[in-house]
């Protein structure tokens, strides 16, 4: 299943007090099968989330009716009538800021997290094809999308790289100042990772970070050879399952945290 | 329309498609040629996105970033290979159209449109004007305006020696918020997908590549 909103589907709603440093001692595999928002005990809320993000991934209006619908706007206004009718009301201390269910700031970063993360998961469970990893063993992580305040990503790759134990050139790169990897590489483990990066998402998919404009694309075997992450007709990487690849991550950062312990 | 469907039609790819046929590759020839129009397509929209911020100069709401992220994974069809843009109002820029009111609940009486809200200011770009609690309705010849209640301020004058002060009012608010229409032609703009002609291209090369490095063809 590598469609998006197939994805979202599948996910169950799991509502929950935790803050979102607590939400990360949850498994990845598990986080990755629900849907969530950290400290939202709400499961209507939830549930009105989870239906209207599935409808910004697969518009289809009924006959006749508008499409405006679907747009992240009229989502945005819908929650916030919800949470209206229902009665919410901030504590006035958080009245607008992130913690404030009913702010804008709080509602864009849900709707548009749980999207991108729907179709984040859906491209890289489409990459686990032979005929397609053979094609575009690669990957590039480039900004899709400008910030005001851009995180520097040349000097997280950099970080990630080094965790993995491979030196710079072996399954990871900076080419000019392109960053590239083989897909299914280690560094894709530790880029979205909380262990390293306090805004991480714990994921091994873009967004990779809250609010990141970071996305990847495919890079194809002739680039991949010539910038020497593969040999001339090197075997491409092997296609993982998303269960198998999730339980690595998982192990990665258990192993990654005791080390830290010690 | 809420979603574009993009077909590349990989009968036309001809030769390519024969060889592939005779090898006995087709499934993984179509798959390789709808990846690479797939991708194509997709850099084209990043690329898009980095060019065209909305002239109102309010947030920016990415929309042909969405757009490329929406792109769905190509699947085999009875032509070729197809897949698909689910990002709402795409297909609407590509063609253009009518677009008008009564089909969409209102966001502020809960009963089907009368007007189209277009936004007026960059305050107003990207959102609804369900999510203001300040606006007016002031009819024009054909529609109407939103328009920001006014709102008187006072304002504190400068300290005298005697230690009295002088107060002055002024009045806030006014700016229209967004134009009310019942209907709009949008322009088409074929511009926002590259053309037919290269995203064939694309799936083309990418195919040959493929069936040359695993069968030596060219």
């Amino acid at each position: 299943m590598s469609n998006a909103a197939d994805i979202l589907l599948d996910k169950k709603v799991m509502p929950t007090w935790l803050t979102t440093d607590d939400l990360r001692q949850i498994d990845a595999t598990v986080r990755s099968q629900s849907f969530f928002s950290a400290q939202t005990m709400l499961n209507d809320l939830l549930e009105k989330y989870k239906d209207r993000i599935g409808g910004i991934l697969n518009p289809v209006p009924a006959a006749g009716e508008a499409t405006t619908q679907f747009s992240p706007a009229y989502v945005r206004q819908d929650i916030k009538q919800f949470l209206q009718e229902i009665g919410y009301a901030p504590a006035p201390e958080d009245a607008g800021t992130l913690k404030d269910l009913s702010s804008d700031a709080r509602i864009n970063l849900v709707i548009k997290m749980n999207t991108e993360l729907a179709q984040g998961q859906g491209l890289w469970i489409a990459n686990q094809n032979p005929v397609i990893l053979d094609q575009w063993p690669g990957q590039e992580l480039f900004r899709a999308e400008g910030r005001k305040v851009p995180r520097d990503w040349i000097d997280r790759w950099r970080l990630a790289g080094a965790q993995t134990g491979d030196p710079i050139g072996t399954g990871w790169t900076i080419a000019g100042d392109l960053m590239i990897a083989l897909k299914n590489h280690d560094i894709w483990n530790w880029i979205g990772s909380s262990d390293l990066f306090d805004d991480a998402l714990d994921v091994i998919w873009p967004p990779f970070a809250f609010n990141s404009g970071m996305w990847v694309r495919d890079v194809d075997r002739a680039e991949t050879e010539a910038i020497g992450l593969l040999d001339k007709g090197e075997a491409a990487p092997q296609p993982m399952s998303i269960a198998d690849a999730l339980a690595a991550f998982v192990k990665k950062i258990s192993a990654f945290a005791k080390e830290v312990e010690a | 329309m809420s979603v574009l469907n993009v077909t590349v039609n990989t009968q036309r790819l001809g030769e390519l498609e024969r060889q592939a046929l005779e090898l006995g590759q087709s499934v993984p020839a179509q798959l390789v040629a709808g990846r690479a129009a797939a991708n194509y397509v997709r850099d084209y929209l990043f690329d898009l996105d980095a060019e065209r911020a909305n002239r109102m100069g309010g947030e920016r709401t990415h929309f042909y970033s969405r757009a490329a992220k929406s792109l769905t994974e190509p699947k085999p069809d009875d032509v070729g290979v197809s897949f698909l843009i689910t990002q709402t109002g795409f297909a609407q820029r590509l063609y253009g159209g009518v677009i008008t009111a009564g089909k969409g609940v209102s966001s502020r009486t809960g009963e089907l449109t009368k007007y189209l809200a277009l936004a007026a200011t960059s305050e107003a770009y990207g959102k609804t004007p369900g999510e203001f609690d300040d606006l007016e309705f002031r009819p024009t010849r054909n529609g109407g305006m939103l328009v920001q209640a006014l709102q008187t301020q006072i304002v504190r004058g400068k300290k005298q020696k005697d230690g009295s002060r002088d107060f002055s009012t002024i009045a806030a608010g006014g700016l229209v918020m967004f134009w009310l229409v019942p209907e709009v032609t949008q322009e088409a703009d074929p511009t926002v997908l590259p053309s037919n002609e290269t995203i064939a291209t694309a799936a083309a090369d990418a195919e040959a590549g493929f069936l040359a490095r695993h069968f030596g063809s060219n």
